[in-house]
């Protein structure tokens, strides 16, 4: 059990991860029926065990009511579960996917500068790096840019000799970041004209050793390998194709590297003359003949011959130690960040690094990996970045948030603490909840008191209507007022005030715990103007919140449903894990596939509008199915009574 | 310590600015509105064609003279309590020049970036990024040169127009 407490927080299991825990075949108490009588704590979980869901539109499949064993530790725990707004929502599966169970595949490649769409077939030639015109800085990674030397007012177009420039050609423009000021003349860098300077740091790039040493050896082993596809008998795995890739084992091991001193021993050139030909660039040779082979394909001369490296370059890691050893200024020698960008060969010494072409990016689509459904698909456009597609469970599923909890529990006395339901979806959703009798690692008795409750539609005018009121069934039993005072007798149990004596017990919670009873009150006083009025409403206001306790929800507005529950440690922990079993409609739309993807953002103006009535008297519209889901509360420290 | 402002003819000095104790401003000096030049105990000399643009605060707590030499340009939000700034430097937007420092030519104090307390720039020296990472530039001063005369004769002509000025004292 680790010592720290964190704070509270409710995280979503992603039932990939069943198959690695040892799985905890728990049957969970159900609620029973689908009535909104408050249940007594007793009622609830002392419930025989049943496996069948309430309404059985679909039965949920078995891993949904099989618990996975909640992790003691709590680093573990978080590894396994995650926040809602980490999570993808199948809607063909109807589960959660987490990151680790879907599938990604690259749909477009783009400079990250800018922003052009690199067709990915081109991809790699350019070596997955932008062939326009964006470098970044080889000091701090910053992107550079173009400028024109002012020096010389007009350039001459060739042979132009200024008094200051040695060079035959003058080349006016170069690269400078305006972070660090670096410029690319410190590397004796610049250029004849503006614009395909990748173009022209190619031409440079080709001519070193390094690069050449690559094209080298990749068209020995493009030629290799075309030679051994065309003949059966020289498979890869032949001993004849491990033999011709001997050759190739020592100048591998030593590494490719040219120019970094510990492997810059290219020097492997024994005698030339078995393979003249292979010294020759690829590309002037791989369209002509590939190797030549015996009709068997055996014992070919040239084939035997080992890879012959162009450049016999000689060890420098004496000269480089020395100028090392005679260093003064630590700004001298690069980072190990800028070493690692320097792709060919990574100097130690910073003056010797040359600007990068900038990497690509790359957009990706996610697949549910269970039924290859998309997940999210991204706008092929660079500069866009909405999505096709995006399934994410924010969209779909229920957001539990921690409303009122006391600052800690004590064992063996009950807390209550509210758990807020918000509903994405534009249909009113019914949610059950359950809490398993048993499992490994219990450690409170936990009692929900509105285990079946409904939550509004979501509106996108929710979001400015405080305290906006979606209770339906409300409305209709709001003229029997004879009923309150039987119901406030009820109340005192599930009163406000019981709520808050826990937390003043608990000094120093924060007062400011939820917003239900304050909302009620915000409301009446920005509400109407006669006083008459507002009594009347505060009154009509303060019954409906009794009642609502009076059934162990909270508060309910919009599209946002709050229940009581009530919690009693067992056991003294820094971190009170209950497993909580979520089960809620889940809306389809009746569109087509396509359309039916990003149908939570282009719903109907008129569905926002339906309450809960009005929803649940069109099922014809949509079809509705179950989902279900496990989440893993961390209610904070339970401590022993110490007195 | 009574105000002591001289301002020379061509220095565009904002009237919507905070200037208290001994201040010398050059002339074709910019001083946007919302600077604050604050000599506390010692003078501050801000010398010719110097850029001090909105929220800048040249602040002087010392007895020492505070000498801000010439084209210099202090961006944004940007703070000196230093010794002296010497010419074509830049501050970057929220750079901050620490007290007793001395600054020396084409030095570049980067965005958020800071000198130590009593430290010493040489000419050329570039302080960037989050460790405060020091390079010396090796870039052309001419072609900044020009684009800064640039710059500054706009600032020059656009001030007047929207802004009420501080009339020249000296």
């Amino acid at each position: 059990m680790s010592t720290t407490s964190l704070p509270p927080f409710v995280q979503y299991h992603c039932p990939c991860q069943v198959a690695e825990l040892t799985e905890c075949t728990t049957t969970l108490p159900t609620p029973d029926g689908t009535d909104q009588v408050p249940h007594a704590p007793e009622d609830t979980l002392a419930e025989p065990a049943q496996t069948e869901m309430p309404q059985g539109t679909t039965t949920p499949t078995t891993d949904e009511t099989t618990l996975p064993i909640p992790p003691q530790d709590i680093d573990t725990l978080r590894h396994r579960t995650q926040p809602l707004c980490n999570l993808y929502f199948c809607d063909d599966c109807l589960q959660l996917r987490c990151g680790r169970c879907v599938s990604e595949e690259i749909t477009g490649y783009y400079c990250p500068n800018c922003l052009f769409e690199v067709p990915s077939a081109s991809v790699k030639a350019e070596k997955n790096q932008c062939a326009r015109n964006c470098f970044e800085c080889p000091t701090c990674f910053h992107c550079l840019s173009v400028v024109e030397d002012a020096d010389v007012p007009s350039r001459p177009a060739s042979g132009g000799r200024d008094d200051g420039t040695e060079n035959s050609s003058y080349k006016p423009f170069y690269l400078q970041c305006s972070y660090c000021r670096w410029n690319s003349r410190e590397v004796d860098l610049s250029f004849e004209k503006p614009t395909g300077l990748a173009n022209q740091l190619q031409k440079l790039e080709r001519t070193q050793a390094g690069q050449q040493e690559f094209d080298n050896l990749r068209g020995h082993l493009e030629s290799l390998l075309r030679s051994t596809q065309g003949n059966p008998g020289l498979g890869m795995g032949s001993p004849h194709a491990s033999s011709l890739l001997s050759g190739l084992r020592h100048p591998l091991s030593l590494g490719l590297k040219v120019g970094s001193p510990a492997s810059s021993t290219l020097g492997y050139s024994p005698a030339r003359s078995t393979s003249s030909g292979m010294a020759s660039p690829f590309s002037t040779r791989s369209d002509k003949s590939p190797l030549p082979l015996s009709p068997t394909g055996h014992g070919d001369s040239k084939l035997e011959g080992d890879y012959q490296a162009l450049h016999c370059q000689p060890s420098q890691d004496e000269a480089t130690t020395g100028i090392l050893m005679g260093l003064e200024d630590q700004g001298q020698i690069s980072t190990l960040a800028q070493r690692s960008r320097q792709l060919n060969t990574p100097p130690y010494l910073a003056k010797e690094h040359w600007p990068q072409r900038i990497s690509l990016r790359s957009k990706r689509a996610k697949r549910c990996r269970a039924c290859r459904h998309i997940l999210i698909k991204p706008e092929q456009k660079a500069q866009v970045t909405r999505f096709k597609i995006k399934l994410i469970a924010m969209n779909f599923v229920p957001n539990i948030t921690i409303v009122r909890n006391p600052m800690y529990y004590v064992v063996n006395h009950p807390f209550k603490f509210v758990l807020r339901f918000t509903n994405p979806q534009y249909h009113a959703t019914q949610v059950s909840l359950a809490i398993p009798d048993h499992y490994p690692g219990r450690t409170a008795d936990v009692t929900i008191l509105a285990p079946i409750f409904k939550i509004g539609a979501y509106n996108d005018i929710w979001e400015y209507e405080l305290g906006a009121d979606s209770d339906a069934d409300d409305d209709k039993s709001e003229d029997d007022d004879q009923g309150s005072d039987e119901l406030d007798d009820a109340l005192d149990d599930v009163d406000l005030d019981s709520l808050g004596i826990h937390a003043a017990n608990n000094q120093g919670t924060t007062p400011d715990y939820g917003d239900g009873p304050q909302l009620v009150s915000l409301t009446i006083l920005g509400g109407s103007g006669s006083n008459a009025i507002g009594s009347a409403e505060r009154l009509k206001q303060q019954r409906r919140q009794r009642r609502l306790l009076s059934q162990g929800i909270y508060s309910r507005r919009g599209n946002e449903t709050a229940i009581v529950c009530e919690a009693t440690p067992l056991q003294a922990t820094s971190t009170l894990i209950l497993p909580l079993h979520v089960t809620f409609n889940y809306f389809i739309e009746g569109l087509s596939d396509d359309e039916l993807s990003d149908a939570p953002e282009s719903q109907k103006p008129g569905q926002g509008e339906h309450d809960l009535a009005s929803s649940a008297k069109e099922p014809q519209v949509t079809d509705q199915q179950e989902c279900s889901f496990w989440v893993y509360i961390n209610l904070g420290e339970a401590r022993a009574l110490t007195s | 310590m009574t105000d002591q402002i001289a301002i020379a003819t061509g220095a565009i000095v904002c009237a919507d600015t905070i200037i208290h104790g001994q201040v010398t401003i050059g002339t074709g000096t910019v001083v946007h509105p919302q600077c604050r030049i604050l000599a506390e105990k010692g003078p501050i000399v801000i010398g010719q064609n110097n850029i001090l643009a909105e929220c800048v605060t040249i602040i002087n707590t010392s007895e020492e003279p505070l000498v801000i030499h010439n084209y210099n340009t202090f961006e944004v939000g940007s703070t000196c309590a230093g010794r002296s700034v010497g010419n074509h430097n830049v501050v970057e937007a929220r750079g901050r020049i620490l007290s007793g420092t001395v600054v020396g030519n084409h030095c570049v104090v980067g965005p958020m970036c800071a000198t130590a307390e009593n430290d010493t720039l040489e000419d050329h020296t570039v302080v960037f990024g989050e460790t405060m990472n020091r390079r010396t530039q090796t870039s052309n001063p001419k072609a900044q040169f020009a684009l800064y005369a640039k710059h500054l004769k706009y600032l020059q002509d656009l001030l007047p127009r929207y802004n009420h000025l501080r009339k020249a004292t000296a």
